[in-house]
């Protein structure tokens, strides 16, 4: 599966840019601040339907422009037995994503078409940052690896909503506990589900990861990651049933904190995953370099996983991630590199790159455009 | 110019609050209505107006209906051992021209939405049980949407009555997935009727 041209009207910096893509390795060579990385993030927006780096979409759309701007990102993907087009368009207050002309009502019908596997300097997030910063990772792993997932993940955040508008709500105390034993009868199912994907994908994670960071970061040392679900750090049970059991004990414990909060205080959406060198917590005692290293092991190993779960090979879209390495390091990290896969790179210096992959188009960003 | 005329731009505002019309179509509307002749119009005042003089909801099911009880539960053909139990009188209107359920129905109107603020005691649930403790009836099918809130609102409905001994079934095989009854077809509904689940 390849994004084999590329077409992008007033995203950003980007007033109009157009490219026909090499199949192997792309490089987006420029200064800083040309717009190498919005090119990846349109290409991203044809994937995912979404930034990797905001939320809002409108940020996208290039400052002081009219305020009926579109912007309109357009890609052409050939599958060995089919080729179409996806084309996102989006002005200050709506989004249309379509496959081939014809609207996609949910961005779950975008995903999967084509899969991506990204390298961000803010990727380093996951291994220092917050629970939520991990669990977004998940999600969108997640999701793009299983359709089921995305549905029980939706299903999920509704009855979540539902249940704290409940708790919030000036319902006596006997009603409200019999409300809420519907609830978490209903919440208990997508619970269940969504532990034993992220059961099951950490620990295959942990597996391929742990490998790859050996060969990084030529330590002795192991990276090693462990799920620390709302069923605590060493429940092990794969059974649907169990777990939806013990969800529902969980929830009945919590209950009358829940209510004193108005807020609905275990259960997945508080999962998080630990990440461990040497058996050591990485967010606490990891080094920069280890960290670095265990986030690259992370995203390897994702490319692996990814083939592995839908049977596509994804495109790799590595924003700047060499620039964070140093020269042992980043020849490591590139020689692990697939050159059959579609690559986009960007970079400001040309020739190591050059150097280390077997770049076959190189594409140079200065001022929004493509030269 | 129409448009500054504070009758006109009411009318318009009336007719944009109705379901499914936006503001592009209720001007439509609107400019039909002024040209439109004056018996035409006034039939259709005359047709709101009775929809409020005449419709009510029956006082056992809460279908609507021009007389109480509905001629549903009316009709002694009916099945009165079974009930069938929908969010709305729309509903009932899909499985009528499915011609597919000879029993009995309950509208609970609405469902339950806690982020809207509606709770089962918005909703007609304490009617539906005490029809059910009257005793005659065997069977009570849920039919609420299949979707988050539907479930839910079945999964109530079905705690309060399992002590009441009553066969409880859900249906929703069939059914598209976060789908409403509404715009289900007639062979979807016998399907779904016809492969109904005990609660
Ligand atoms: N919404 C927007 N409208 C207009 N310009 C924008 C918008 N968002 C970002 N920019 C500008 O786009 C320019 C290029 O950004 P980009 O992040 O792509 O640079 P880059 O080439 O990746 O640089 P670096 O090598 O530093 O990472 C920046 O100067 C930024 O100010
Ligand atoms: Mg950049
Ligand atoms: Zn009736």
């Amino acid at each position: 599966m390849h994004l084999i041209h590329l077409s992008i009207r007033d995203f950003r910096n980007i007033a109009h840019a157009e490219l026909a893509s090499a199949k192997g390795v792309n490089l987006f060579w420029g200064a800083n601040a040309q717009g190498k990385t919005n090119l990846l993030e349109a290409i991203y927006y044809l994937i995912t339907g979404r930034s990797f780096r905001t939320r809002q979409d409108r940020e996208t759309l290039p400052w002081d422009s009219p305020s009926d701007t579109v912007a309109i990102i357009r890609g052409l993907v050939k599958r060995p037995e089919s080729q179409y087009e996806i084309v996102v368009a989006m002005n200050r207050t709506q989004k249309n994503v379509s496959c081939n002309g014809k609207t996609l009502f949910s961005l779950g019908l975008l995903w999967g078409k084509m899969n991506a596997v990204l390298f961000t300097p803010g990727d380093l997030e996951i291994v220092q940052g917050s629970p939520g910063a991990r669990r977004r990772f998940l999600d969108m792993e997640g999701c793009q690896m299983d359709h089921n997932y995305l549905y029980h993940l939706q299903r999920y955040a509704q009855i979540l909503r539902q249940r704290n508008a409940l708790l919030k709500s000036s319902m006596d105390d006997t009603d409200m506990a019999e409300s809420l034993e519907v609830w978490d009868e209903e919440m208990a199912s997508p619970a269940a589900e969504i532990y034993l994907f992220r059961r099951k994908f950490i620990k295959e994670l942990a597996a391929a990861a742990g490998q790859i960071y050996n060969g990084i970061a030529d330590s002795s040392e192991s990276l090693d990651l462990g799920y620390e679900s709302f069923l605590g750090k060493n429940e092990t049970s794969a059974n649907r049933e169990v777990v939806e059991a013990l969800f529902k004990e969980i929830m009945r414990r919590s209950r009358s904190e829940d209510m004193y909060r108005g807020n609905t205080n275990a259960g997945p959406h508080r999962d998080d995953f630990r990440i461990t060198i040497g058996g050591q917590d990485a967010r606490i005692y990891g080094s920069q370099g280890q960290q670095r290293s265990a986030m690259i092991a992370l995203r390897l190993a994702e490319i692996n996983l990814m083939k592995a779960y839908t049977g596509l090979t994804p495109i790799l879209l590595l924003d700047d991630i060499v620039s964070e390495l140093d020269e042992k390091r980043r020849l490591h990290f590139l020689s692990l590199l697939d050159p059959n896969l579609q690559t986009f790179i960007t970079g400001t210096d040309a020739d190591t790159l050059r150097g280390a992959l077997p770049v076959e188009k190189t594409f140079q960003i200065c001022n929004g455009r493509i030269l | 110019m129409l448009k500054r005329s504070p009758t006109f731009e009411s009318l318009i505002a009336e007719l944009n609050k109705l379901p499914g019309i936006g503001r592009k179509s209720a001007e439509r509307i609107a400019y039909h209505f002024v040209k439109a002749s004056r018996e035409e119009v006034m039939s259709l005042a005359s047709a709101l107006k009775a929809v409020k003089d005449n419709i009510i909801s029956c006082s056992t099911c809460f279908n609507l209906a021009e007389k109480d009880p509905c001629p549903i539960c009316e009709d002694p053909s009916r099945d009165a051992a079974q009930i069938l139990v929908v969010e709305d009188a729309m509903d009932i209107a899909a499985f009528e021209r499915a011609g597919v359920y000879k029993g009995r129905y309950h509208v609970l109107q609405g469902r339950i939405v806690p982020l809207k603020g509606i709770t089962p005691e918005h909703l007609r649930i304490r009617e539906l049980v005490e029809r059910v403790r009257g005793g005659a009836v065997k069977e009570v099918i849920l039919a609420t949407d299949p979707d988050v809130e539907g479930d839910a609102t079945a999964l109530y409905i079905s705690r309060l009555l399992s002590p009441l001994g009553v066969e409880i079934t859900r249906i929703g095989l069939g059914i598209p997935m976060g789908g409403s009854l509404e715009y289900t077809d007639s062979i979807t509904l016998e399907k779904a009727l016809e492969g109904r689940k005990r609660f």
